[in-house]
């Protein structure tokens, strides 16, 4: 597939997504659990990832296109497609707060090589490509420098409910990096927290058994920004990966905190 | 023999700041990161050339070094002046070493000089105002008889008074009050920043390499000509500086942008379209000063179309292109210029939108 216009498509989609959603945001929109209690989706979901779906076939041919809430395509044999996370954030959104975001990221030979992601009521479009760098509107991005003891940290935390063993070696892993740096924040978007992880807004990242379709577009927009960035590999069962990003100077440390849990 | 030391080599840095000391011996210390920049000055004198009426000028400028940091410096100049560039000023004063010699910004921007000397309280940090335009090449010739020739006009660079005692300055040098400085940088930001960048956004369109060559078209001609009225009106309401002033300055700017032998590249004047565009500066910030006292800012409008229409693959903000293909026009406001929708500049803006685009598009036409 052309990569012609891929980025500037992709922004286009995500800004419009945004609009559609940030215009209901105060609506009465139905909630449905998907399993546990913080695992909901809302009409808003569907909604814009059937919109997000429509712009990409309508600019190009036959993508092939991964989403959260409906479509899943076949794994293509080049790697090429798309990653949608409509509302990466729901349950803020049905709160009516500010932190979601839409979300699309576009893979080259099964490994993410563009990103985009959009909060609306902030105003903030991140958008990066490989090699490109990494941009928030029309601001270039790089990480902070901070030290581990002074970066504030993010973390992810799966809406399924994992293994009891799982969550509680999560938790604990919480626990032990709040009280060994500035601190950790679950703010219920992963993607933004990538996103301002290259904006240096916040020192670090990591999530298990995360879906590409959240962190996909932000490991890119992050990378491009000097983010050092660890992976899983991912499972392509239920595109699923562990990560742990943060800035040159905290990474270690922090990489080492997780492994020493996972 | 003074010693100046002089971080930025370029238009201002080696083309005209040697002019400001030519009446004494004067050995100038380089400060460039642009390797090329540095390989054609390491060696003990270059020349620079200005344009006056009676064609070029020249002077033998005097190199008493070439680094690439400010940091090695030499610590005992007698005068240090900064023109690398808005963006980069923050770190470069960040890496002077303590210096006991007053530093001048020439800089494009006073806020960053006020930001600078709070970081740094101890140095002496001073904003000058060059009034002129220089050019970091020159046309094929001159660079034959000297690859680091660079040609200016003649100008003249206005500095605060109390820096008057501090070395021998030369002819060229304005000793002004605060009150002066301040009518100065206003005429230089809103009578000079204001329309030279339309010209350049403009004659980009047209395919132009240097400014001059844009006001071949009377239409390009037409639209910088009522940038400099809008922003003459706009001074005189706003700030009530005197309209002969702001007349007399205008009308020089213009046959400044119009000078044939000064050869001013466009992507020099253009670069960096996000900085011309942010909220404060000299066309965003321009036109909501115009608004804001009655002035409908038409010609700036136009400027601030061409600017979101630049695009050069080499320049700091190429990316600027993903978000002129992405974004319809209010998201384009809203998102990459902030405008809040209930501004008067974001409606006055989207209702000449299209208007503006067809204009653009048929800059070159009949």
């Amino acid at each position: 597939m052309k990569s012609d216009g891929l980025l500037s498509t992709m922004i286009a989609a995500a800004v419009r997504a945004g609009q559609l959603a940030n215009d209901s945001l105060h609506d009465n929109l139905v909630a449905e659990r998907k399993g546990s209690r913080r695992n909901v989706f809302s009409t808003m979901d569907l909604l814009l990832e059937r919109f997000l779906v429509n712009e990409l076939e309508s600019r190009f041919e036959n993508p092939v296109i991964v989403a959260e809430e409906e479509r899943q395509d076949e794994m293509p044999d080049d790697g090429q497609f798309f990653t949608i996370d409509s509302l990466d954030g729901t349950v803020n959104y049905l709160h009516g707060l500010s932190d979601w975001a839409v979300s699309i990221s576009w893979f080259e030979a099964y490994r993410p090589g563009a990103g985009v992601i959009f909060a609306p009521v902030s105003r903030e479009l991140y958008y990066a490509s490989q090699g490109l760098g990494a941009y928030m509107n029309q601001e270039k991005l790089s990480v902070s420098k901070r030290a581990y003891e002074d970066s504030l940290f993010c973390i992810s935390l799966s809406a399924e409910n994992g293994s009891n063993s799982n969550r509680s070696q999560q938790l604990e892993l919480f626990q032990v990096v709040n009280e060994s740096s500035r601190g950790v924040l679950r703010t219920g978007s992963a993607a933004l927290n990538l996103a301002r992880l290259a904006r240096g807004r916040v020192d670090g990242a990591w999530g298990k058994d995360a879906k590409i379709w959240d962190i996909a577009s932000g490991l890119v927009i992050a990378s491009e920004a000097g983010a050092r960035v660890w992976t899983s590999t991912i499972n392509w069962q239920d595109f699923t990966l562990d990560y742990v990003v943060g800035n040159p100077e905290n990474f270690q440390d922090l990489y080492a905190r997780f492994r020493s849990f996972f | 023999m003074l010693r100046i030391g002089v971080v930025g080599a370029g238009a201002i840095g080696r083309g005209f700041v040697p002019w400001l000391f030519r009446s004494q011996e004067a050995s100038f210390f380089f400060v460039e990161n642009n390797v090329s920049i540095l390989q054609v000055l390491k060696r003990d004198t270059f020349t620079t050339f200005r344009s006056s009426k009676r064609g070029y000028e020249s002077i033998s400028v005097s190199v008493g070094g070439v680094v690439q940091s400010a940091k090695e410096l030499p610590g005992d100049c007698d005068f240090y002046i900064v023109a690398a560039g808005t963006r980069v000023f923050p770190e470069i004063v960040e890496s002077f070493a303590p210096v006991s010699a007053p530093i001048l910004s020439l800089e494009n921007d006073r806020s960053i000089v006020q930001a600078a000397s709070r970081a740094r309280p101890d140095l002496e940090i001073f904003f000058g105002i060059p009034d002129v335009i220089a050019s970091p090449t020159a046309p094929g010739p001159l660079l034959q008889e000297d690859p680091a020739a660079c040609v200016t006009e003649v100008g003249t660079c206005y500095i605060p008074e109390i820096l008057g005692g501090t070395i021998p300055w030369g002819p060229d040098i304005v000793f002004a009050s605060e009150e002066a400085m301040h009518e100065q940088w206003m005429a230089k930001l809103f009578l000079h920043n204001t329309p030279h960048c339309i010209a350049a956004y403009l004659g980009s369109l047209s395919g132009k390499t240097f400014l001059h060559e844009g006001f071949e078209n009377p239409k390009l001609s037409k639209v910088v000509e009522a940038s400099v009225s809008e922003m003459t009106e706009m001074l005189g309401r706003k700030h009530g500086l005197d309209s002969s002033f702001l007349e007399s300055y205008g009308r020089k700017e213009l046959e400044r942008f119009k000078d044939r032998l000064l050869f001013d590249p466009i992507a020099r004047v253009a670069r960096e379209p996000f900085r011309k565009l942010a909220p404060r500066e000299r066309l965003v910030g321009a036109a909501e000063l115009a608004l804001s006292v009655g002035v409908v800012p038409r010609a700036i409008q136009t400027g601030i179309l061409a600017a979101f229409l630049y695009d050069r693959a080499d320049d700091a903000d190429w990316h600027l292109r993903f978000l002129r293909e992405g974004l319809d026009p209010a998201a384009f406001l809203e998102i990459v210029l902030g405008l809040s929708p209930a501004s008067a500049l974001f409606g006055s803006l989207l209702d000449d939108w299209h208007g503006n685009m067809d204009f653009l598009a048929n800059l070159d036409a009949e």
